[in-house]
């Protein structure tokens, strides 16, 4: 049987390098101070985000940057599938289909809005995926499908094809995507959990730990979305959220939902009763204390994946510790583009970071 | 240089009115590693010298310049290209900066930027939009065929032909520009109609039909004039995406405009922010009374006089300056600063020391050692002439590219160097390209290596390669020595030079120890030296080790720094004695035996070269070289000049610095840092 040195000891050294690279928390306050956008950009000249800079000064074009960089975060999650064996590969690339995933319900939203709703989306399509790394499926093809059955069947042969079909046409219907993203996220998350249980028993216990952490990340989002616009009733939150056992127990979560006290839930993310550390829990807004929680179980999320890089370096917690470490990262970088061209103020900024 | 820049103690006092002249002056001379005196009699808690006062009143503060500054380097570097400012020719620093015009004029900077990229992103959109066209039309395979009406059912784009009022025209042009949609009107107006063609996305169909309405579109007659086919509407795709990538061109060069405009304004803004931020922080380390400034700092001997006569002139003549000797400690305890001064051909070196540690200040600048060494040990380790001319013109190009950016270039020396070396090696050897095809002007390394009997020279086999490194090794180790001792005879050590493992009695042991090594060789490995020699060659030296810690004992108890002598101190000397002994005998030796890498690596390169040209002779059949054969050896020179290449450079470096630094280094100096223009922040 192959040692974990010998399964992880290239991809560990690879991605320990590619790490090293990352922007450094003093770039990131720069760029986050920087009096403009472009200045901004600037900061990312000579890093492995020069691509950024060097698409925005060519093109103008945010959104185009914004496309570079989820195309980079998936590309990340298609290298490091090649780099470990099984079962941890199949694992890594059920992950992967969280991004992919992403990139699929972006592409169903502007079918939506063009076809459900009538409305223009010219300005959006040309910022669609057009790599190699989703298979057959063709974005460009599924945007322009006239109908949901022509939708499915561009997605015939992916995990999304079933859902899409039984949902779609529902979601021209009803006027929301929501219950067929709902499917989405909950066939994604069901096999992630089963890949999970595969993987042998020292990596199973670190990818417990940051897949709870993206369970409760799904699951606060999606009470922020309940809240502000679904208005479902309180008794089916249920089918919108996600069980899991090592992550914010679903009680909480329905406790949250029906009434402002969120005491449950920060005790679950937080392991203690009442104190919270973050900016926005003092707000009376629940949402803005939903926020701070997500944001708190980001922190949580890169301060795991700091003790991953820290620990015993021949497991697949170097790979997610990588993932999650690019992730929030390009997360922080297009919040802070975006704050820039919007002359968002920076202490508004800092509570987004 | 052979040591370290000597350096003097520079004490000032002038008065507080004529510290912004003296600061400017020591400015402008670039020469002061400024120490702030901690400590001076009546002189307020925290009064440093203030702010900058752009207007009465108004202070700034250096990190509002510091920030002004970088932002101002920030758009520097968005010029094209780039524009690298000067120092200021002349200035004061009262003239301050008025940094509020001078954020003004970076917000206006910024603002004009936002606005162009705000150009490129419109015509980026219209691009796209194109561009998505065009894929779907190449998608339908239209480019051939005329398109028939209404369109075919499986495309996702609709062809339609028309016409609409030729007052509506523009219009009609306009809205539908707005969307992934290509119009394409005819040359002339028919009837108050101008005749179109419309190609748009099936998926905008309602947006469509209501700008179609809009309009007055009617729907086009077969017999138009106008023939409006697919591949017509590939052509005009074509033709605008063009049109937009000339006028995003055009964007770019707007931009490089808006610098060269701007290029001057901002050098001089640059120019005169970096002068009040040095001035700043020149003065932030004067101490200051109401009356009186007390400065102090480090400068080159060599400076001394240009430092007075700038001070004395600055302030006509109101001041009093004094000098401690070189050797003498600075009033606050600190050591002075090293300066290396090599000449620039020297420079990759002296980085390669800087990048271990700092010398110590007054002993040996090791930079020629380490020159002579580093090349050496290529030399050796990658002696073919012909990779060694692959590297020469690799570290040229890379030069010549480093001058014309403006960039660093000691990497690029660094490798032009060892391949100089090698092709030095290589001569020495006889090979190129992994071939004996000149001959060897020492002796043949292929011919050793590969078995052949040679011609009457000295070097017959491997052991004897082994023997030219281990020489080479013991030379490198002898001067490592060498240093160590020039440096504690400079710095007066006495007892450390004396009983030290690296001091002379450490060298004694490793010169009788090698003396016993090259008898026992000599003596076929069979004969040692006469046990009365050993004795005494090894045993008093190896005592004289062993006296160290008690002789440092006794100095210490007379100072009072330890109690009397105990059981367990003499337990604590036995002890370090025998670990030093071990040290010695041990470590030396390894060290020694250390060096055989490079006859290793050396052997490597040519068994590697050897492997293959056998491949490529297998790979010829027919005798010479087949095509094959010929592919074999030019990537089988390239992998070895990269590999071999890599791998001598990397065991070069580790043996200068674990092998040779070891003996002598010590990485405790602090780096020279004078408050100068040419400082780097």
């Amino acid at each position: 049987m192959p040692s974990p040195l010998s399964e992880y000891g290239y991809i560990s050294a690879k991605l320990k390098a590619r790490i090293s690279t990352f922007l450094s928390e003093e770039t990131l306050e720069k760029a986050a101070q920087a009096k403009s956008l472009q200045e901004a950009f600037l900061l990312l000249r000579g890093t492995y985000l020069e691509i950024a800079e060097s698409r925005y000064a060519a093109t103008g074009d945010l959104k185009a940057v914004e496309a570079d960089l989820a195309s980079l975060e998936f590309d990340a999650y298609s290298f490091s599938i090649n780099q470990v064996p099984e079962p941890a590969s199949s694992f890594i690339r059920a992950k992967a289909r969280g991004a992919e995933l992403d990139l699929v319900k972006g592409a169903l939203r502007l079918w939506f809005d063009a076809h459900a709703r009538g409305r223009v989306i010219d300005d959006r399509t040309g910022y669609l995926y057009k790599g190699r790394s989703l298979g057959s499926i063709d974005l460009g093809d599924l945007v322009n499908a006239p109908t949901p059955a022509d939708v499915a069947a561009i997605l015939a042969g992916s995990p999304y094809a079933l859902i899409v079909s039984e949902f779609l046409t529902q979601a021209v219907t009803t006027g929301s995507v929501f219950e067929m993203e709902s499917s989405l996220d909950r066939e994604y998350f069901e096999n992630l959990f089963q890949s999970l249980e595969q993987l042998p028993l020292r990596d199973r216990k670190v990818a417990e730990r940051f897949v709870g952490i993206d369970v409760d990340i799904h699951n606060i989002i999606n009470l922020i979305r309940l809240r502000s616009f679904n208005k479902i009733a309180s008794d089916r939150t249920g089918r919108y959220l996600i069980d899991f056992g090592t992550a914010i127990p679903t009680s909480a979560l329905s406790q949250a939902y029906e009434s402002d006290d969120l005491s449950g839930l920060a005790a679950a993310v937080l392991g203690v009763r009442g104190n919270a550390m973050e900016a926005g829990w003092d707000s009376r807004d629940s949402k803005a204390r939903l926020s701070s929680l997500e944001h708190m179980l980001r922190r949580i999320r890169v301060a795991e994946a700091r003790k991953c890089l820290a620990g015993h370096p021949f497991s697949i917690g170097i790979v997610l510790a990588y993932l999650s470490l690019l992730s929030e990262q390009l997360r922080n970088v297009r919040t802070i583009v975006n704050a820039k061209y919007f002359g968002l103020a920076n202490e508004r900024l800092r509570s987004f970071l | 240089m052979m040591f370290t820049v000597p350096m003097e103690f520079l004490s000032a006092a002038i008065l507080s009115k004529d510290a912004q002249a003296v600061s400017d002056e020591l400015l402008r001379i670039g020469s002061l590693d400024a120490v702030t005196v901690k400590s001076v009699s009546g002189v307020r808690a925290g009064s440093s010298a203030p702010g900058l006062r752009s207007t009465p009143g108004k202070s700034v503060e250096m990190s509002r310049i510091q920030e002004l500054r970088r932002r101002v380097e920030g758009f520097l570097t968005l010029a094209n290209p780039p524009i690298r400012p000067s120092d200021p020719a002349d200035f004061s620093s009262e003239t301050v900066p008025d940094v509020e015009a001078i954020e003004k004029n970076l917000g206006g900077i910024a603002s004009e930027i936002q606005s162009l990229r705000e150009g490129q992103k419109d015509l980026q959109d219209k691009l796209l939009r194109l561009e998505e066209l065009r894929r779907q039309a190449e998608v339908q395979g239209s480019r051939d065929t005329v398109v028939r009406l209404p369109s075919s059912a499986s495309s996702v784009l609709s062809y339609r032909r028309g016409s609409v009022p030729e007052e509506n025209s523009s219009r009609f042009e306009r809205e539908f520009g707005t969307l992934a949609a290509l119009t394409i009107p005819a040359q002339s107006a028919s009837g108050g109609r101008v005749p179109m063609m419309i190609v748009t996305m099936k998926r905008d169909e309602g947006r469509v039909q209501a700008l179609l309405s809009r309009y007055e579109w009617e729907e086009g007659q077969e017999d138009h004039s106008f023939a409006g086919t697919g591949s017509e509407a590939l052509k005009e795709i074509d033709v605008r995406r063009q049109r937009i990538k000339a006028q995003l061109e055009d964007k770019a060069r707007e931009f490089d405009g808006l610098f060269a405009s701007r290029g001057s304004n901002l050098a001089d803004m640059w120019a005169s922010l970096r002068a009040a931020e040095l001035s700043m922080r020149m003065r932030s380390t004067f101490v200051m009374t109401d009356s009186v400034s007390f400065l102090s700092g480090w400068i080159p001997a060599s400076d001394r006089g240009k430092v007075e006569e700038g001070i004395r002139k600055a302030c006509a003549g109101r001041c009093h300056i004094e000098w401690l000797a070189v050797g003498q400690a600075a009033p606050d305890g600190s050591e002075p600063p090293v300066e290396m001064k090599n000449s620039k051909g020297l420079a990759p070196f002296q980085t390669l020391v800087t990048n271990f540690g700092i010398p110590r200040y007054g002993t040996i600048d090791p930079t020629v050692f380490v020159a002579v060494a580093y090349l050496s040990m290529f030399g050796l380790m990658f002696g073919d002439a012909g990779h060694g001319l692959v590297l020469l013109l690799a570290g040229a190009l890379l030069l010549k590219r480093a001058k014309r950016r403006r960039s660093g270039d000691t990497l690029a020396r660094l490798i032009l160097y060892c391949g100089g070396a090698a092709i030095v090696a290589g001569l020495l050897f006889g090979s190129v390209f992994g071939r004996p095809i000149m001959p060897a002007l020492w002796f043949d390394y292929h011919g050793v290596v590969n078995g052949e009997p040679s011609s009457g020279g000295s070097v017959r086999d491997i052991y004897d390669i082994l023997g030219i490194t281990i020489k080479f090794g013991m030379a490198v180790l002898i001067t490592g020595f060498a240093i160590n001792w020039v440096n504690l005879v400079k710095s007066r050590r006495w007892k450390t030079l004396l009983f030290d493992k690296a001091g002379l009695a450490g060298g004694w042991i490793y010169l009788a120890g090698a003396w016993m090594a090259f008898y026992f060789v000599g003596h076929a490995y069979k004969a040692l030296p006469p046990v009365g020699l050993i004795v005494p060659l090894l045993g008093v030296p190896t005592i004289l080790l062993g006296l160290k810690e008690p002789i440092e004992y006794l100095d210490k108890r007379k100072r009072g720094e330890v109690g009397p002598m105990t059981l367990g101190t003499i337990l604590g000397f036995v002890m370090e004695w025998l670990v030093g002994i071990l040290e010695v005998y041990s470590g030396y030796l390894a060290n020694t035996l250390s060096f055989m890498r490079v006859a290793g690596l050396g052997i490597a390169h040519v068994s590697l070269m050897t492997a293959f040209f056998q491949i490529a002779a297998m790979a010829s059949p027919k005798g010479g070289l087949s095509v094959a054969g010929i592919l074999i050896l030019v990537l089988g020179n390239i992998l070895v000049i990269a590999l071999e290449g890599l791998s001598a450079g990397i065991q070069a470096l580790r043996l200068n610095y674990y092998e040779f630094f070891s003996r002598y280094f010590n990485g405790t100096g602090r780096a020279y840092k004078p408050i100068s223009f040419r400082s780097a922040e």
